[in-house]
């Protein structure tokens, strides 16, 4: 944006504030890198670490599970075993002293050594070596108590003796050993097992536990690490920033330093202007040029407003604007309306009575404009003030002229209308009753009577005509006008034609330019050229042949319409007198007529704010030429 | 019902007697009556006044209406004519002194059939009285009587 001279410059709000801002997001520091790379690497740590302890940790759970279990199954083992040792001792007891307390003890056990062999088989579904040993011990663990059943049963039936004991001896002999080892290798290898899941999971707790420490340890220092830089950064980030608000503030210093000196070489340059518009302001004289306070009250004051309103500076400084208003106005709020529309619009005008301080009054316009400062904040109102009464009286005048002319014309027009009806009456008996007596009576009057009364009537025909004439001039002088294009050429085609018609024998030539058009009335063009038409037509009629001429001259840019003719021409030393109504520059018995036409034609011409004029000589033709707007 | 009489509404005694003895020339031998202001024409056309006891139904052939008339102009004797359902359509020609324009426009308004300027030259004048008379006792059809 270019700034023009004087104006102040002031610093850029939008580029100070955003530049700092800018410098911040520009490329990404090296430390910050490191930061956000440290942080990627922590929390991938902390992710591997949760992910060992807890794999870690559930495998220590998984063993431990296993060490209870062997330890149960080994329980279960240990109980079948107590069972079978428990059945076994009640049934040798009962078989030697016949005690029925041990029969039952036996029952007991017995069932007991079945149910827990029942509830081994689902604790070792999971180790088929136990499965096989299983299954080789239950049948054993079977003959083994049936043969202890055999015993009671031997007791009851009082077979007592040694043989039946040696043939169930001799059974359990075989049966007992292969138990016995079936039952230990079933105990050993759950020992086995246990010695086996006891290590793995003293193993994997070792494990958990270094992971647990090793990472918490890591972690901590990684924490620490990132922190110690984060702290870095952001000192270093804060001794940029304060570096920055320092330049800021130096520039902002220059700045305003700057624009105090611009500021001060404006205002030299404002008073040194200010005093000779100060000066041109307190001199004029026409116009009254105050200024009021926002509270409208008189702070400057023009010697025009001296002038116009009668008060000098000191009498009206200070005191308010109301004052030049009428009591009226003043009661109607008008002052303070005034104000509140020029705060309101920056101007309002006005025109209407004030009052002087000799009290009297005047019409005037008065202007106010709210005076702001560059804020926008408002400072007073400019008053200017013009002294229309002059004026308004001038108006006044022309209002009641226009009315009175307006009555002459209606009185002229009532005239008018008179003239046409009245006026021709009595000349119409004149000339019907010198009819009458020339028809009834002609026979007793003399020739020079019948003469005297054919001139009686001649004279009336003439003063008809006179009268007709009159009144088309006055009609002329009062029609409305309307403006259009005519096209004279056309016009003048049929003036000529008619004229021919009305006298065929005549030997003419008219010769007219093409294209003739001004802007005008088009049937008071038309009577300006019949008339002038005419003339040259009646003035030519002594003429072998008549050439008469119409066109149009092109000269200082501005064009004129000429008619001319072979005619009878006239005196130039009589010129002046042409246009004036009746004035005739040839006797009515050379050529008739009641000099009315070119008083017509000058007024029609003058109507549409042109000119006309004519040339001529005696006998050497006669030329009118006339301007209308083109 | 009609009769073959002219109504001369003429205030003018000169032009009076000239009209009556323009028509005698040309051997129109309607009997004229003559009415000297327009009350009288208005008095004579609808039988009141002085004219009471005639019979309003009976209307001339024609009637010639001066303009500049004392009491009541004629441009309102014709205005009055066109009003009434009697007299609306009665032939009624402008016979006047005047070509104003204006007298033209508001007569031929108000329903004139005609509007002839009374000429100074007397010859004419006869000339012009001749062709009304053919025309409009002769030649023209007279309107339908208004029931």
């Amino acid at each position: 944006m270019p700034h023009e001279p004087g104006q102040i410059v002031k610093p850029n709000a939008e580029n100070a504030s955003q530049k700092p801002f800018r410098m911040w997001r520009s490329p990404k520091s090296f430390q910050q890198r490191i930061i956000a790379a440290g942080f990627i690497i922590a929390t991938l740590l902390l992710g591997f670490l949760f992910v060992m302890v807890y794999r870690t940790n559930s495998s220590f759970v998984r063993w431990n599970i296993l060490v209870v279990h062997t330890r149960e199954v080994l329980g279960t083992l240990d109980k079948f075993s107590t069972d079978v040792k428990n059945s076994q001792s009640a049934a040798v007891d009962y078989y030697a002293n016949g005690s029925e307390q041990q029969v039952k003890v036996f029952e007991v056990a017995q069932s007991d050594a079945h149910k827990t062999l029942a509830e081994l088989r689902p604790l070792i579904s999971d180790n088929p070596t136990q499965l096989r040993n299983l299954d080789t011990l239950s049948p054993l663990a079977d003959q083994a108590l049936n043969l202890l059943g055999e015993l009671i049963q031997l007791h009851r039936e009082g077979k007592t003796g040694p043989d039946g004991l040696k043939s169930v001896n001799d059974e359990a002999r075989k049966v007992t050993p292969p138990l016995t080892k079936a039952l230990a290798d079933m105990i050993s290898e759950e020992n086995h097992l246990l010695e086996t899941r006891t290590a793995e999971a003293g193993i994997t707790a070792t494990k958990a536990r270094r992971l647990q420490v090793g990472g918490g340890i890591s972690a901590v220092v990684l924490l620490i690490f990132i922190c110690l830089l984060f702290l870095r950064e952001n000192s270093i980030r804060t001794n940029i920033e304060g570096q920055l608000e320092e330049t800021n503030s130096q520039l902002e210093r220059r700045i305003a330093e700057r624009t105090a000196e611009l500021e001060k070489a404006l205002q030299l340059v404002r008073k040194q202007n200010e005093e000779p518009f100060r000066l041109f302001i307190s001199n004029v004289r026409d116009y009254a040029i105050l200024i009021l306070d926002t509270a409208g009250n008189v702070v400057s004051w023009n010697i025009g407003a001296e002038r116009i309103k009668g008060y000098r500076a000191e009498e009206i400084i200070g005191r308010h604007f109301s004052l030049f208003y009428t009591a009226e106005d003043v009661e109607h709020g008008k002052p303070a309306i005034a104000l509140r529309i020029a705060a309101e619009r920056g101007k309002v005008e006005d025109e209407g009575w004030r009052v002087r301080k000799d009290g009297s009054r005047m019409w005037a316009n008065d202007s106010l404009t709210a005076l702001r400062d560059e804020c926008g904040e408002l400072q007073g109102y400019g008053r200017v003030t013009r002294d229309m009464t002059e004026r308004k009286r001038l108006e006044e005048e022309m209002r009641v002229r226009t009315a009175q002319l307006e009555i002459a014309n209606q009185e002229l027009e009532a005239f008018c209308y008179s003239v046409s009806h009245d006026l021709r009456a009595p000349l119409r008996g004149i000339d019907g009753f010198s009819q009458a007596v020339l028809q009834d009576c002609g026979d007793q009057l003399s020739n020079q009577g019948k003469e005297h009364l054919q001139r009686v009537r001649a004279a009336t025909h003439r003063m008809g005509i006179l009268i007709d004439d009159l009144l088309n001039l006055s009609r002329i002088t009062r029609a409305e006008m309307s403006f259009e294009v005519v096209d004279l050429s056309q016009l003048a085609y049929e003036i000529a034609r008619q004229l021919r018609a009305e006298d065929p024998g005549r030997k003419a030539e008219f010769s007219i330019a093409k294209d003739l058009r001004a802007k005008g009335d088009p049937h008071l063009v038309q009577v300006v050229l019949q008339n002038l038409i005419g003339n040259s037509w009646k003035f030519a009629s002594k003429q072998e042949l008549t050439r008469i001429e119409i066109g149009r001259n092109d000269s200082n840019g501005s064009a004129s319409f000429y008619i001319t003719d072979n005619g009878a021409g006239f005196d130039p030393a009589h010129a002046d007198r042409l246009f004036g109504a009746f004035q005739r520059l040839h006797s009515v018995s050379e050529f008739p007529g009641t000099g009315v036409g070119l008083a017509t034609v000058q007024r029609i011409v003058h109507r549409h704010g042109g000119k006309i004029w004519a040339k001529a000589e005696v006998d050497r033709g006669a030329t009118f030429y006339f301007t209308l707007q083109t | 019902m009609a009769e073959d009489t002219i109504l001369l509404v003429e205030d003018n005694p000169d032009d009076e007697e000239l009209t009556i003895r323009a028509l005698q020339q040309n051997r129109i031998k309607n009997a004229v009556v003559v009415a000297r202001d327009g009350a009288e024409a208005l008095d004579y056309l609808f039988g009141t006044g002085k004219y009471a006891d005639r019979n309003a139904n009976v209307l001339p052939q024609v009637v010639l209406l001066d303009l500049k008339l004392p009491k009541v102009d004629g441009l309102e004797v014709l205005r009055r004519l066109r009003a009434d359902p009697r007299t609306k359509l009665l032939p009624v020609v402008i016979l006047t002194s005047s070509s104003e324009e204006q007298d033209k426009l508001k007569g031929y308004s108000l329903g004139a059939n005609s509007y002839v300027r009374k000429p100074v030259d007397f010859l004419r004048f006869t000339e012009a009285v001749k062709q009304l008379g053919l025309f409009w006792l002769l030649l023209n059809e007279r309107p339908p009587v208004p029931r």
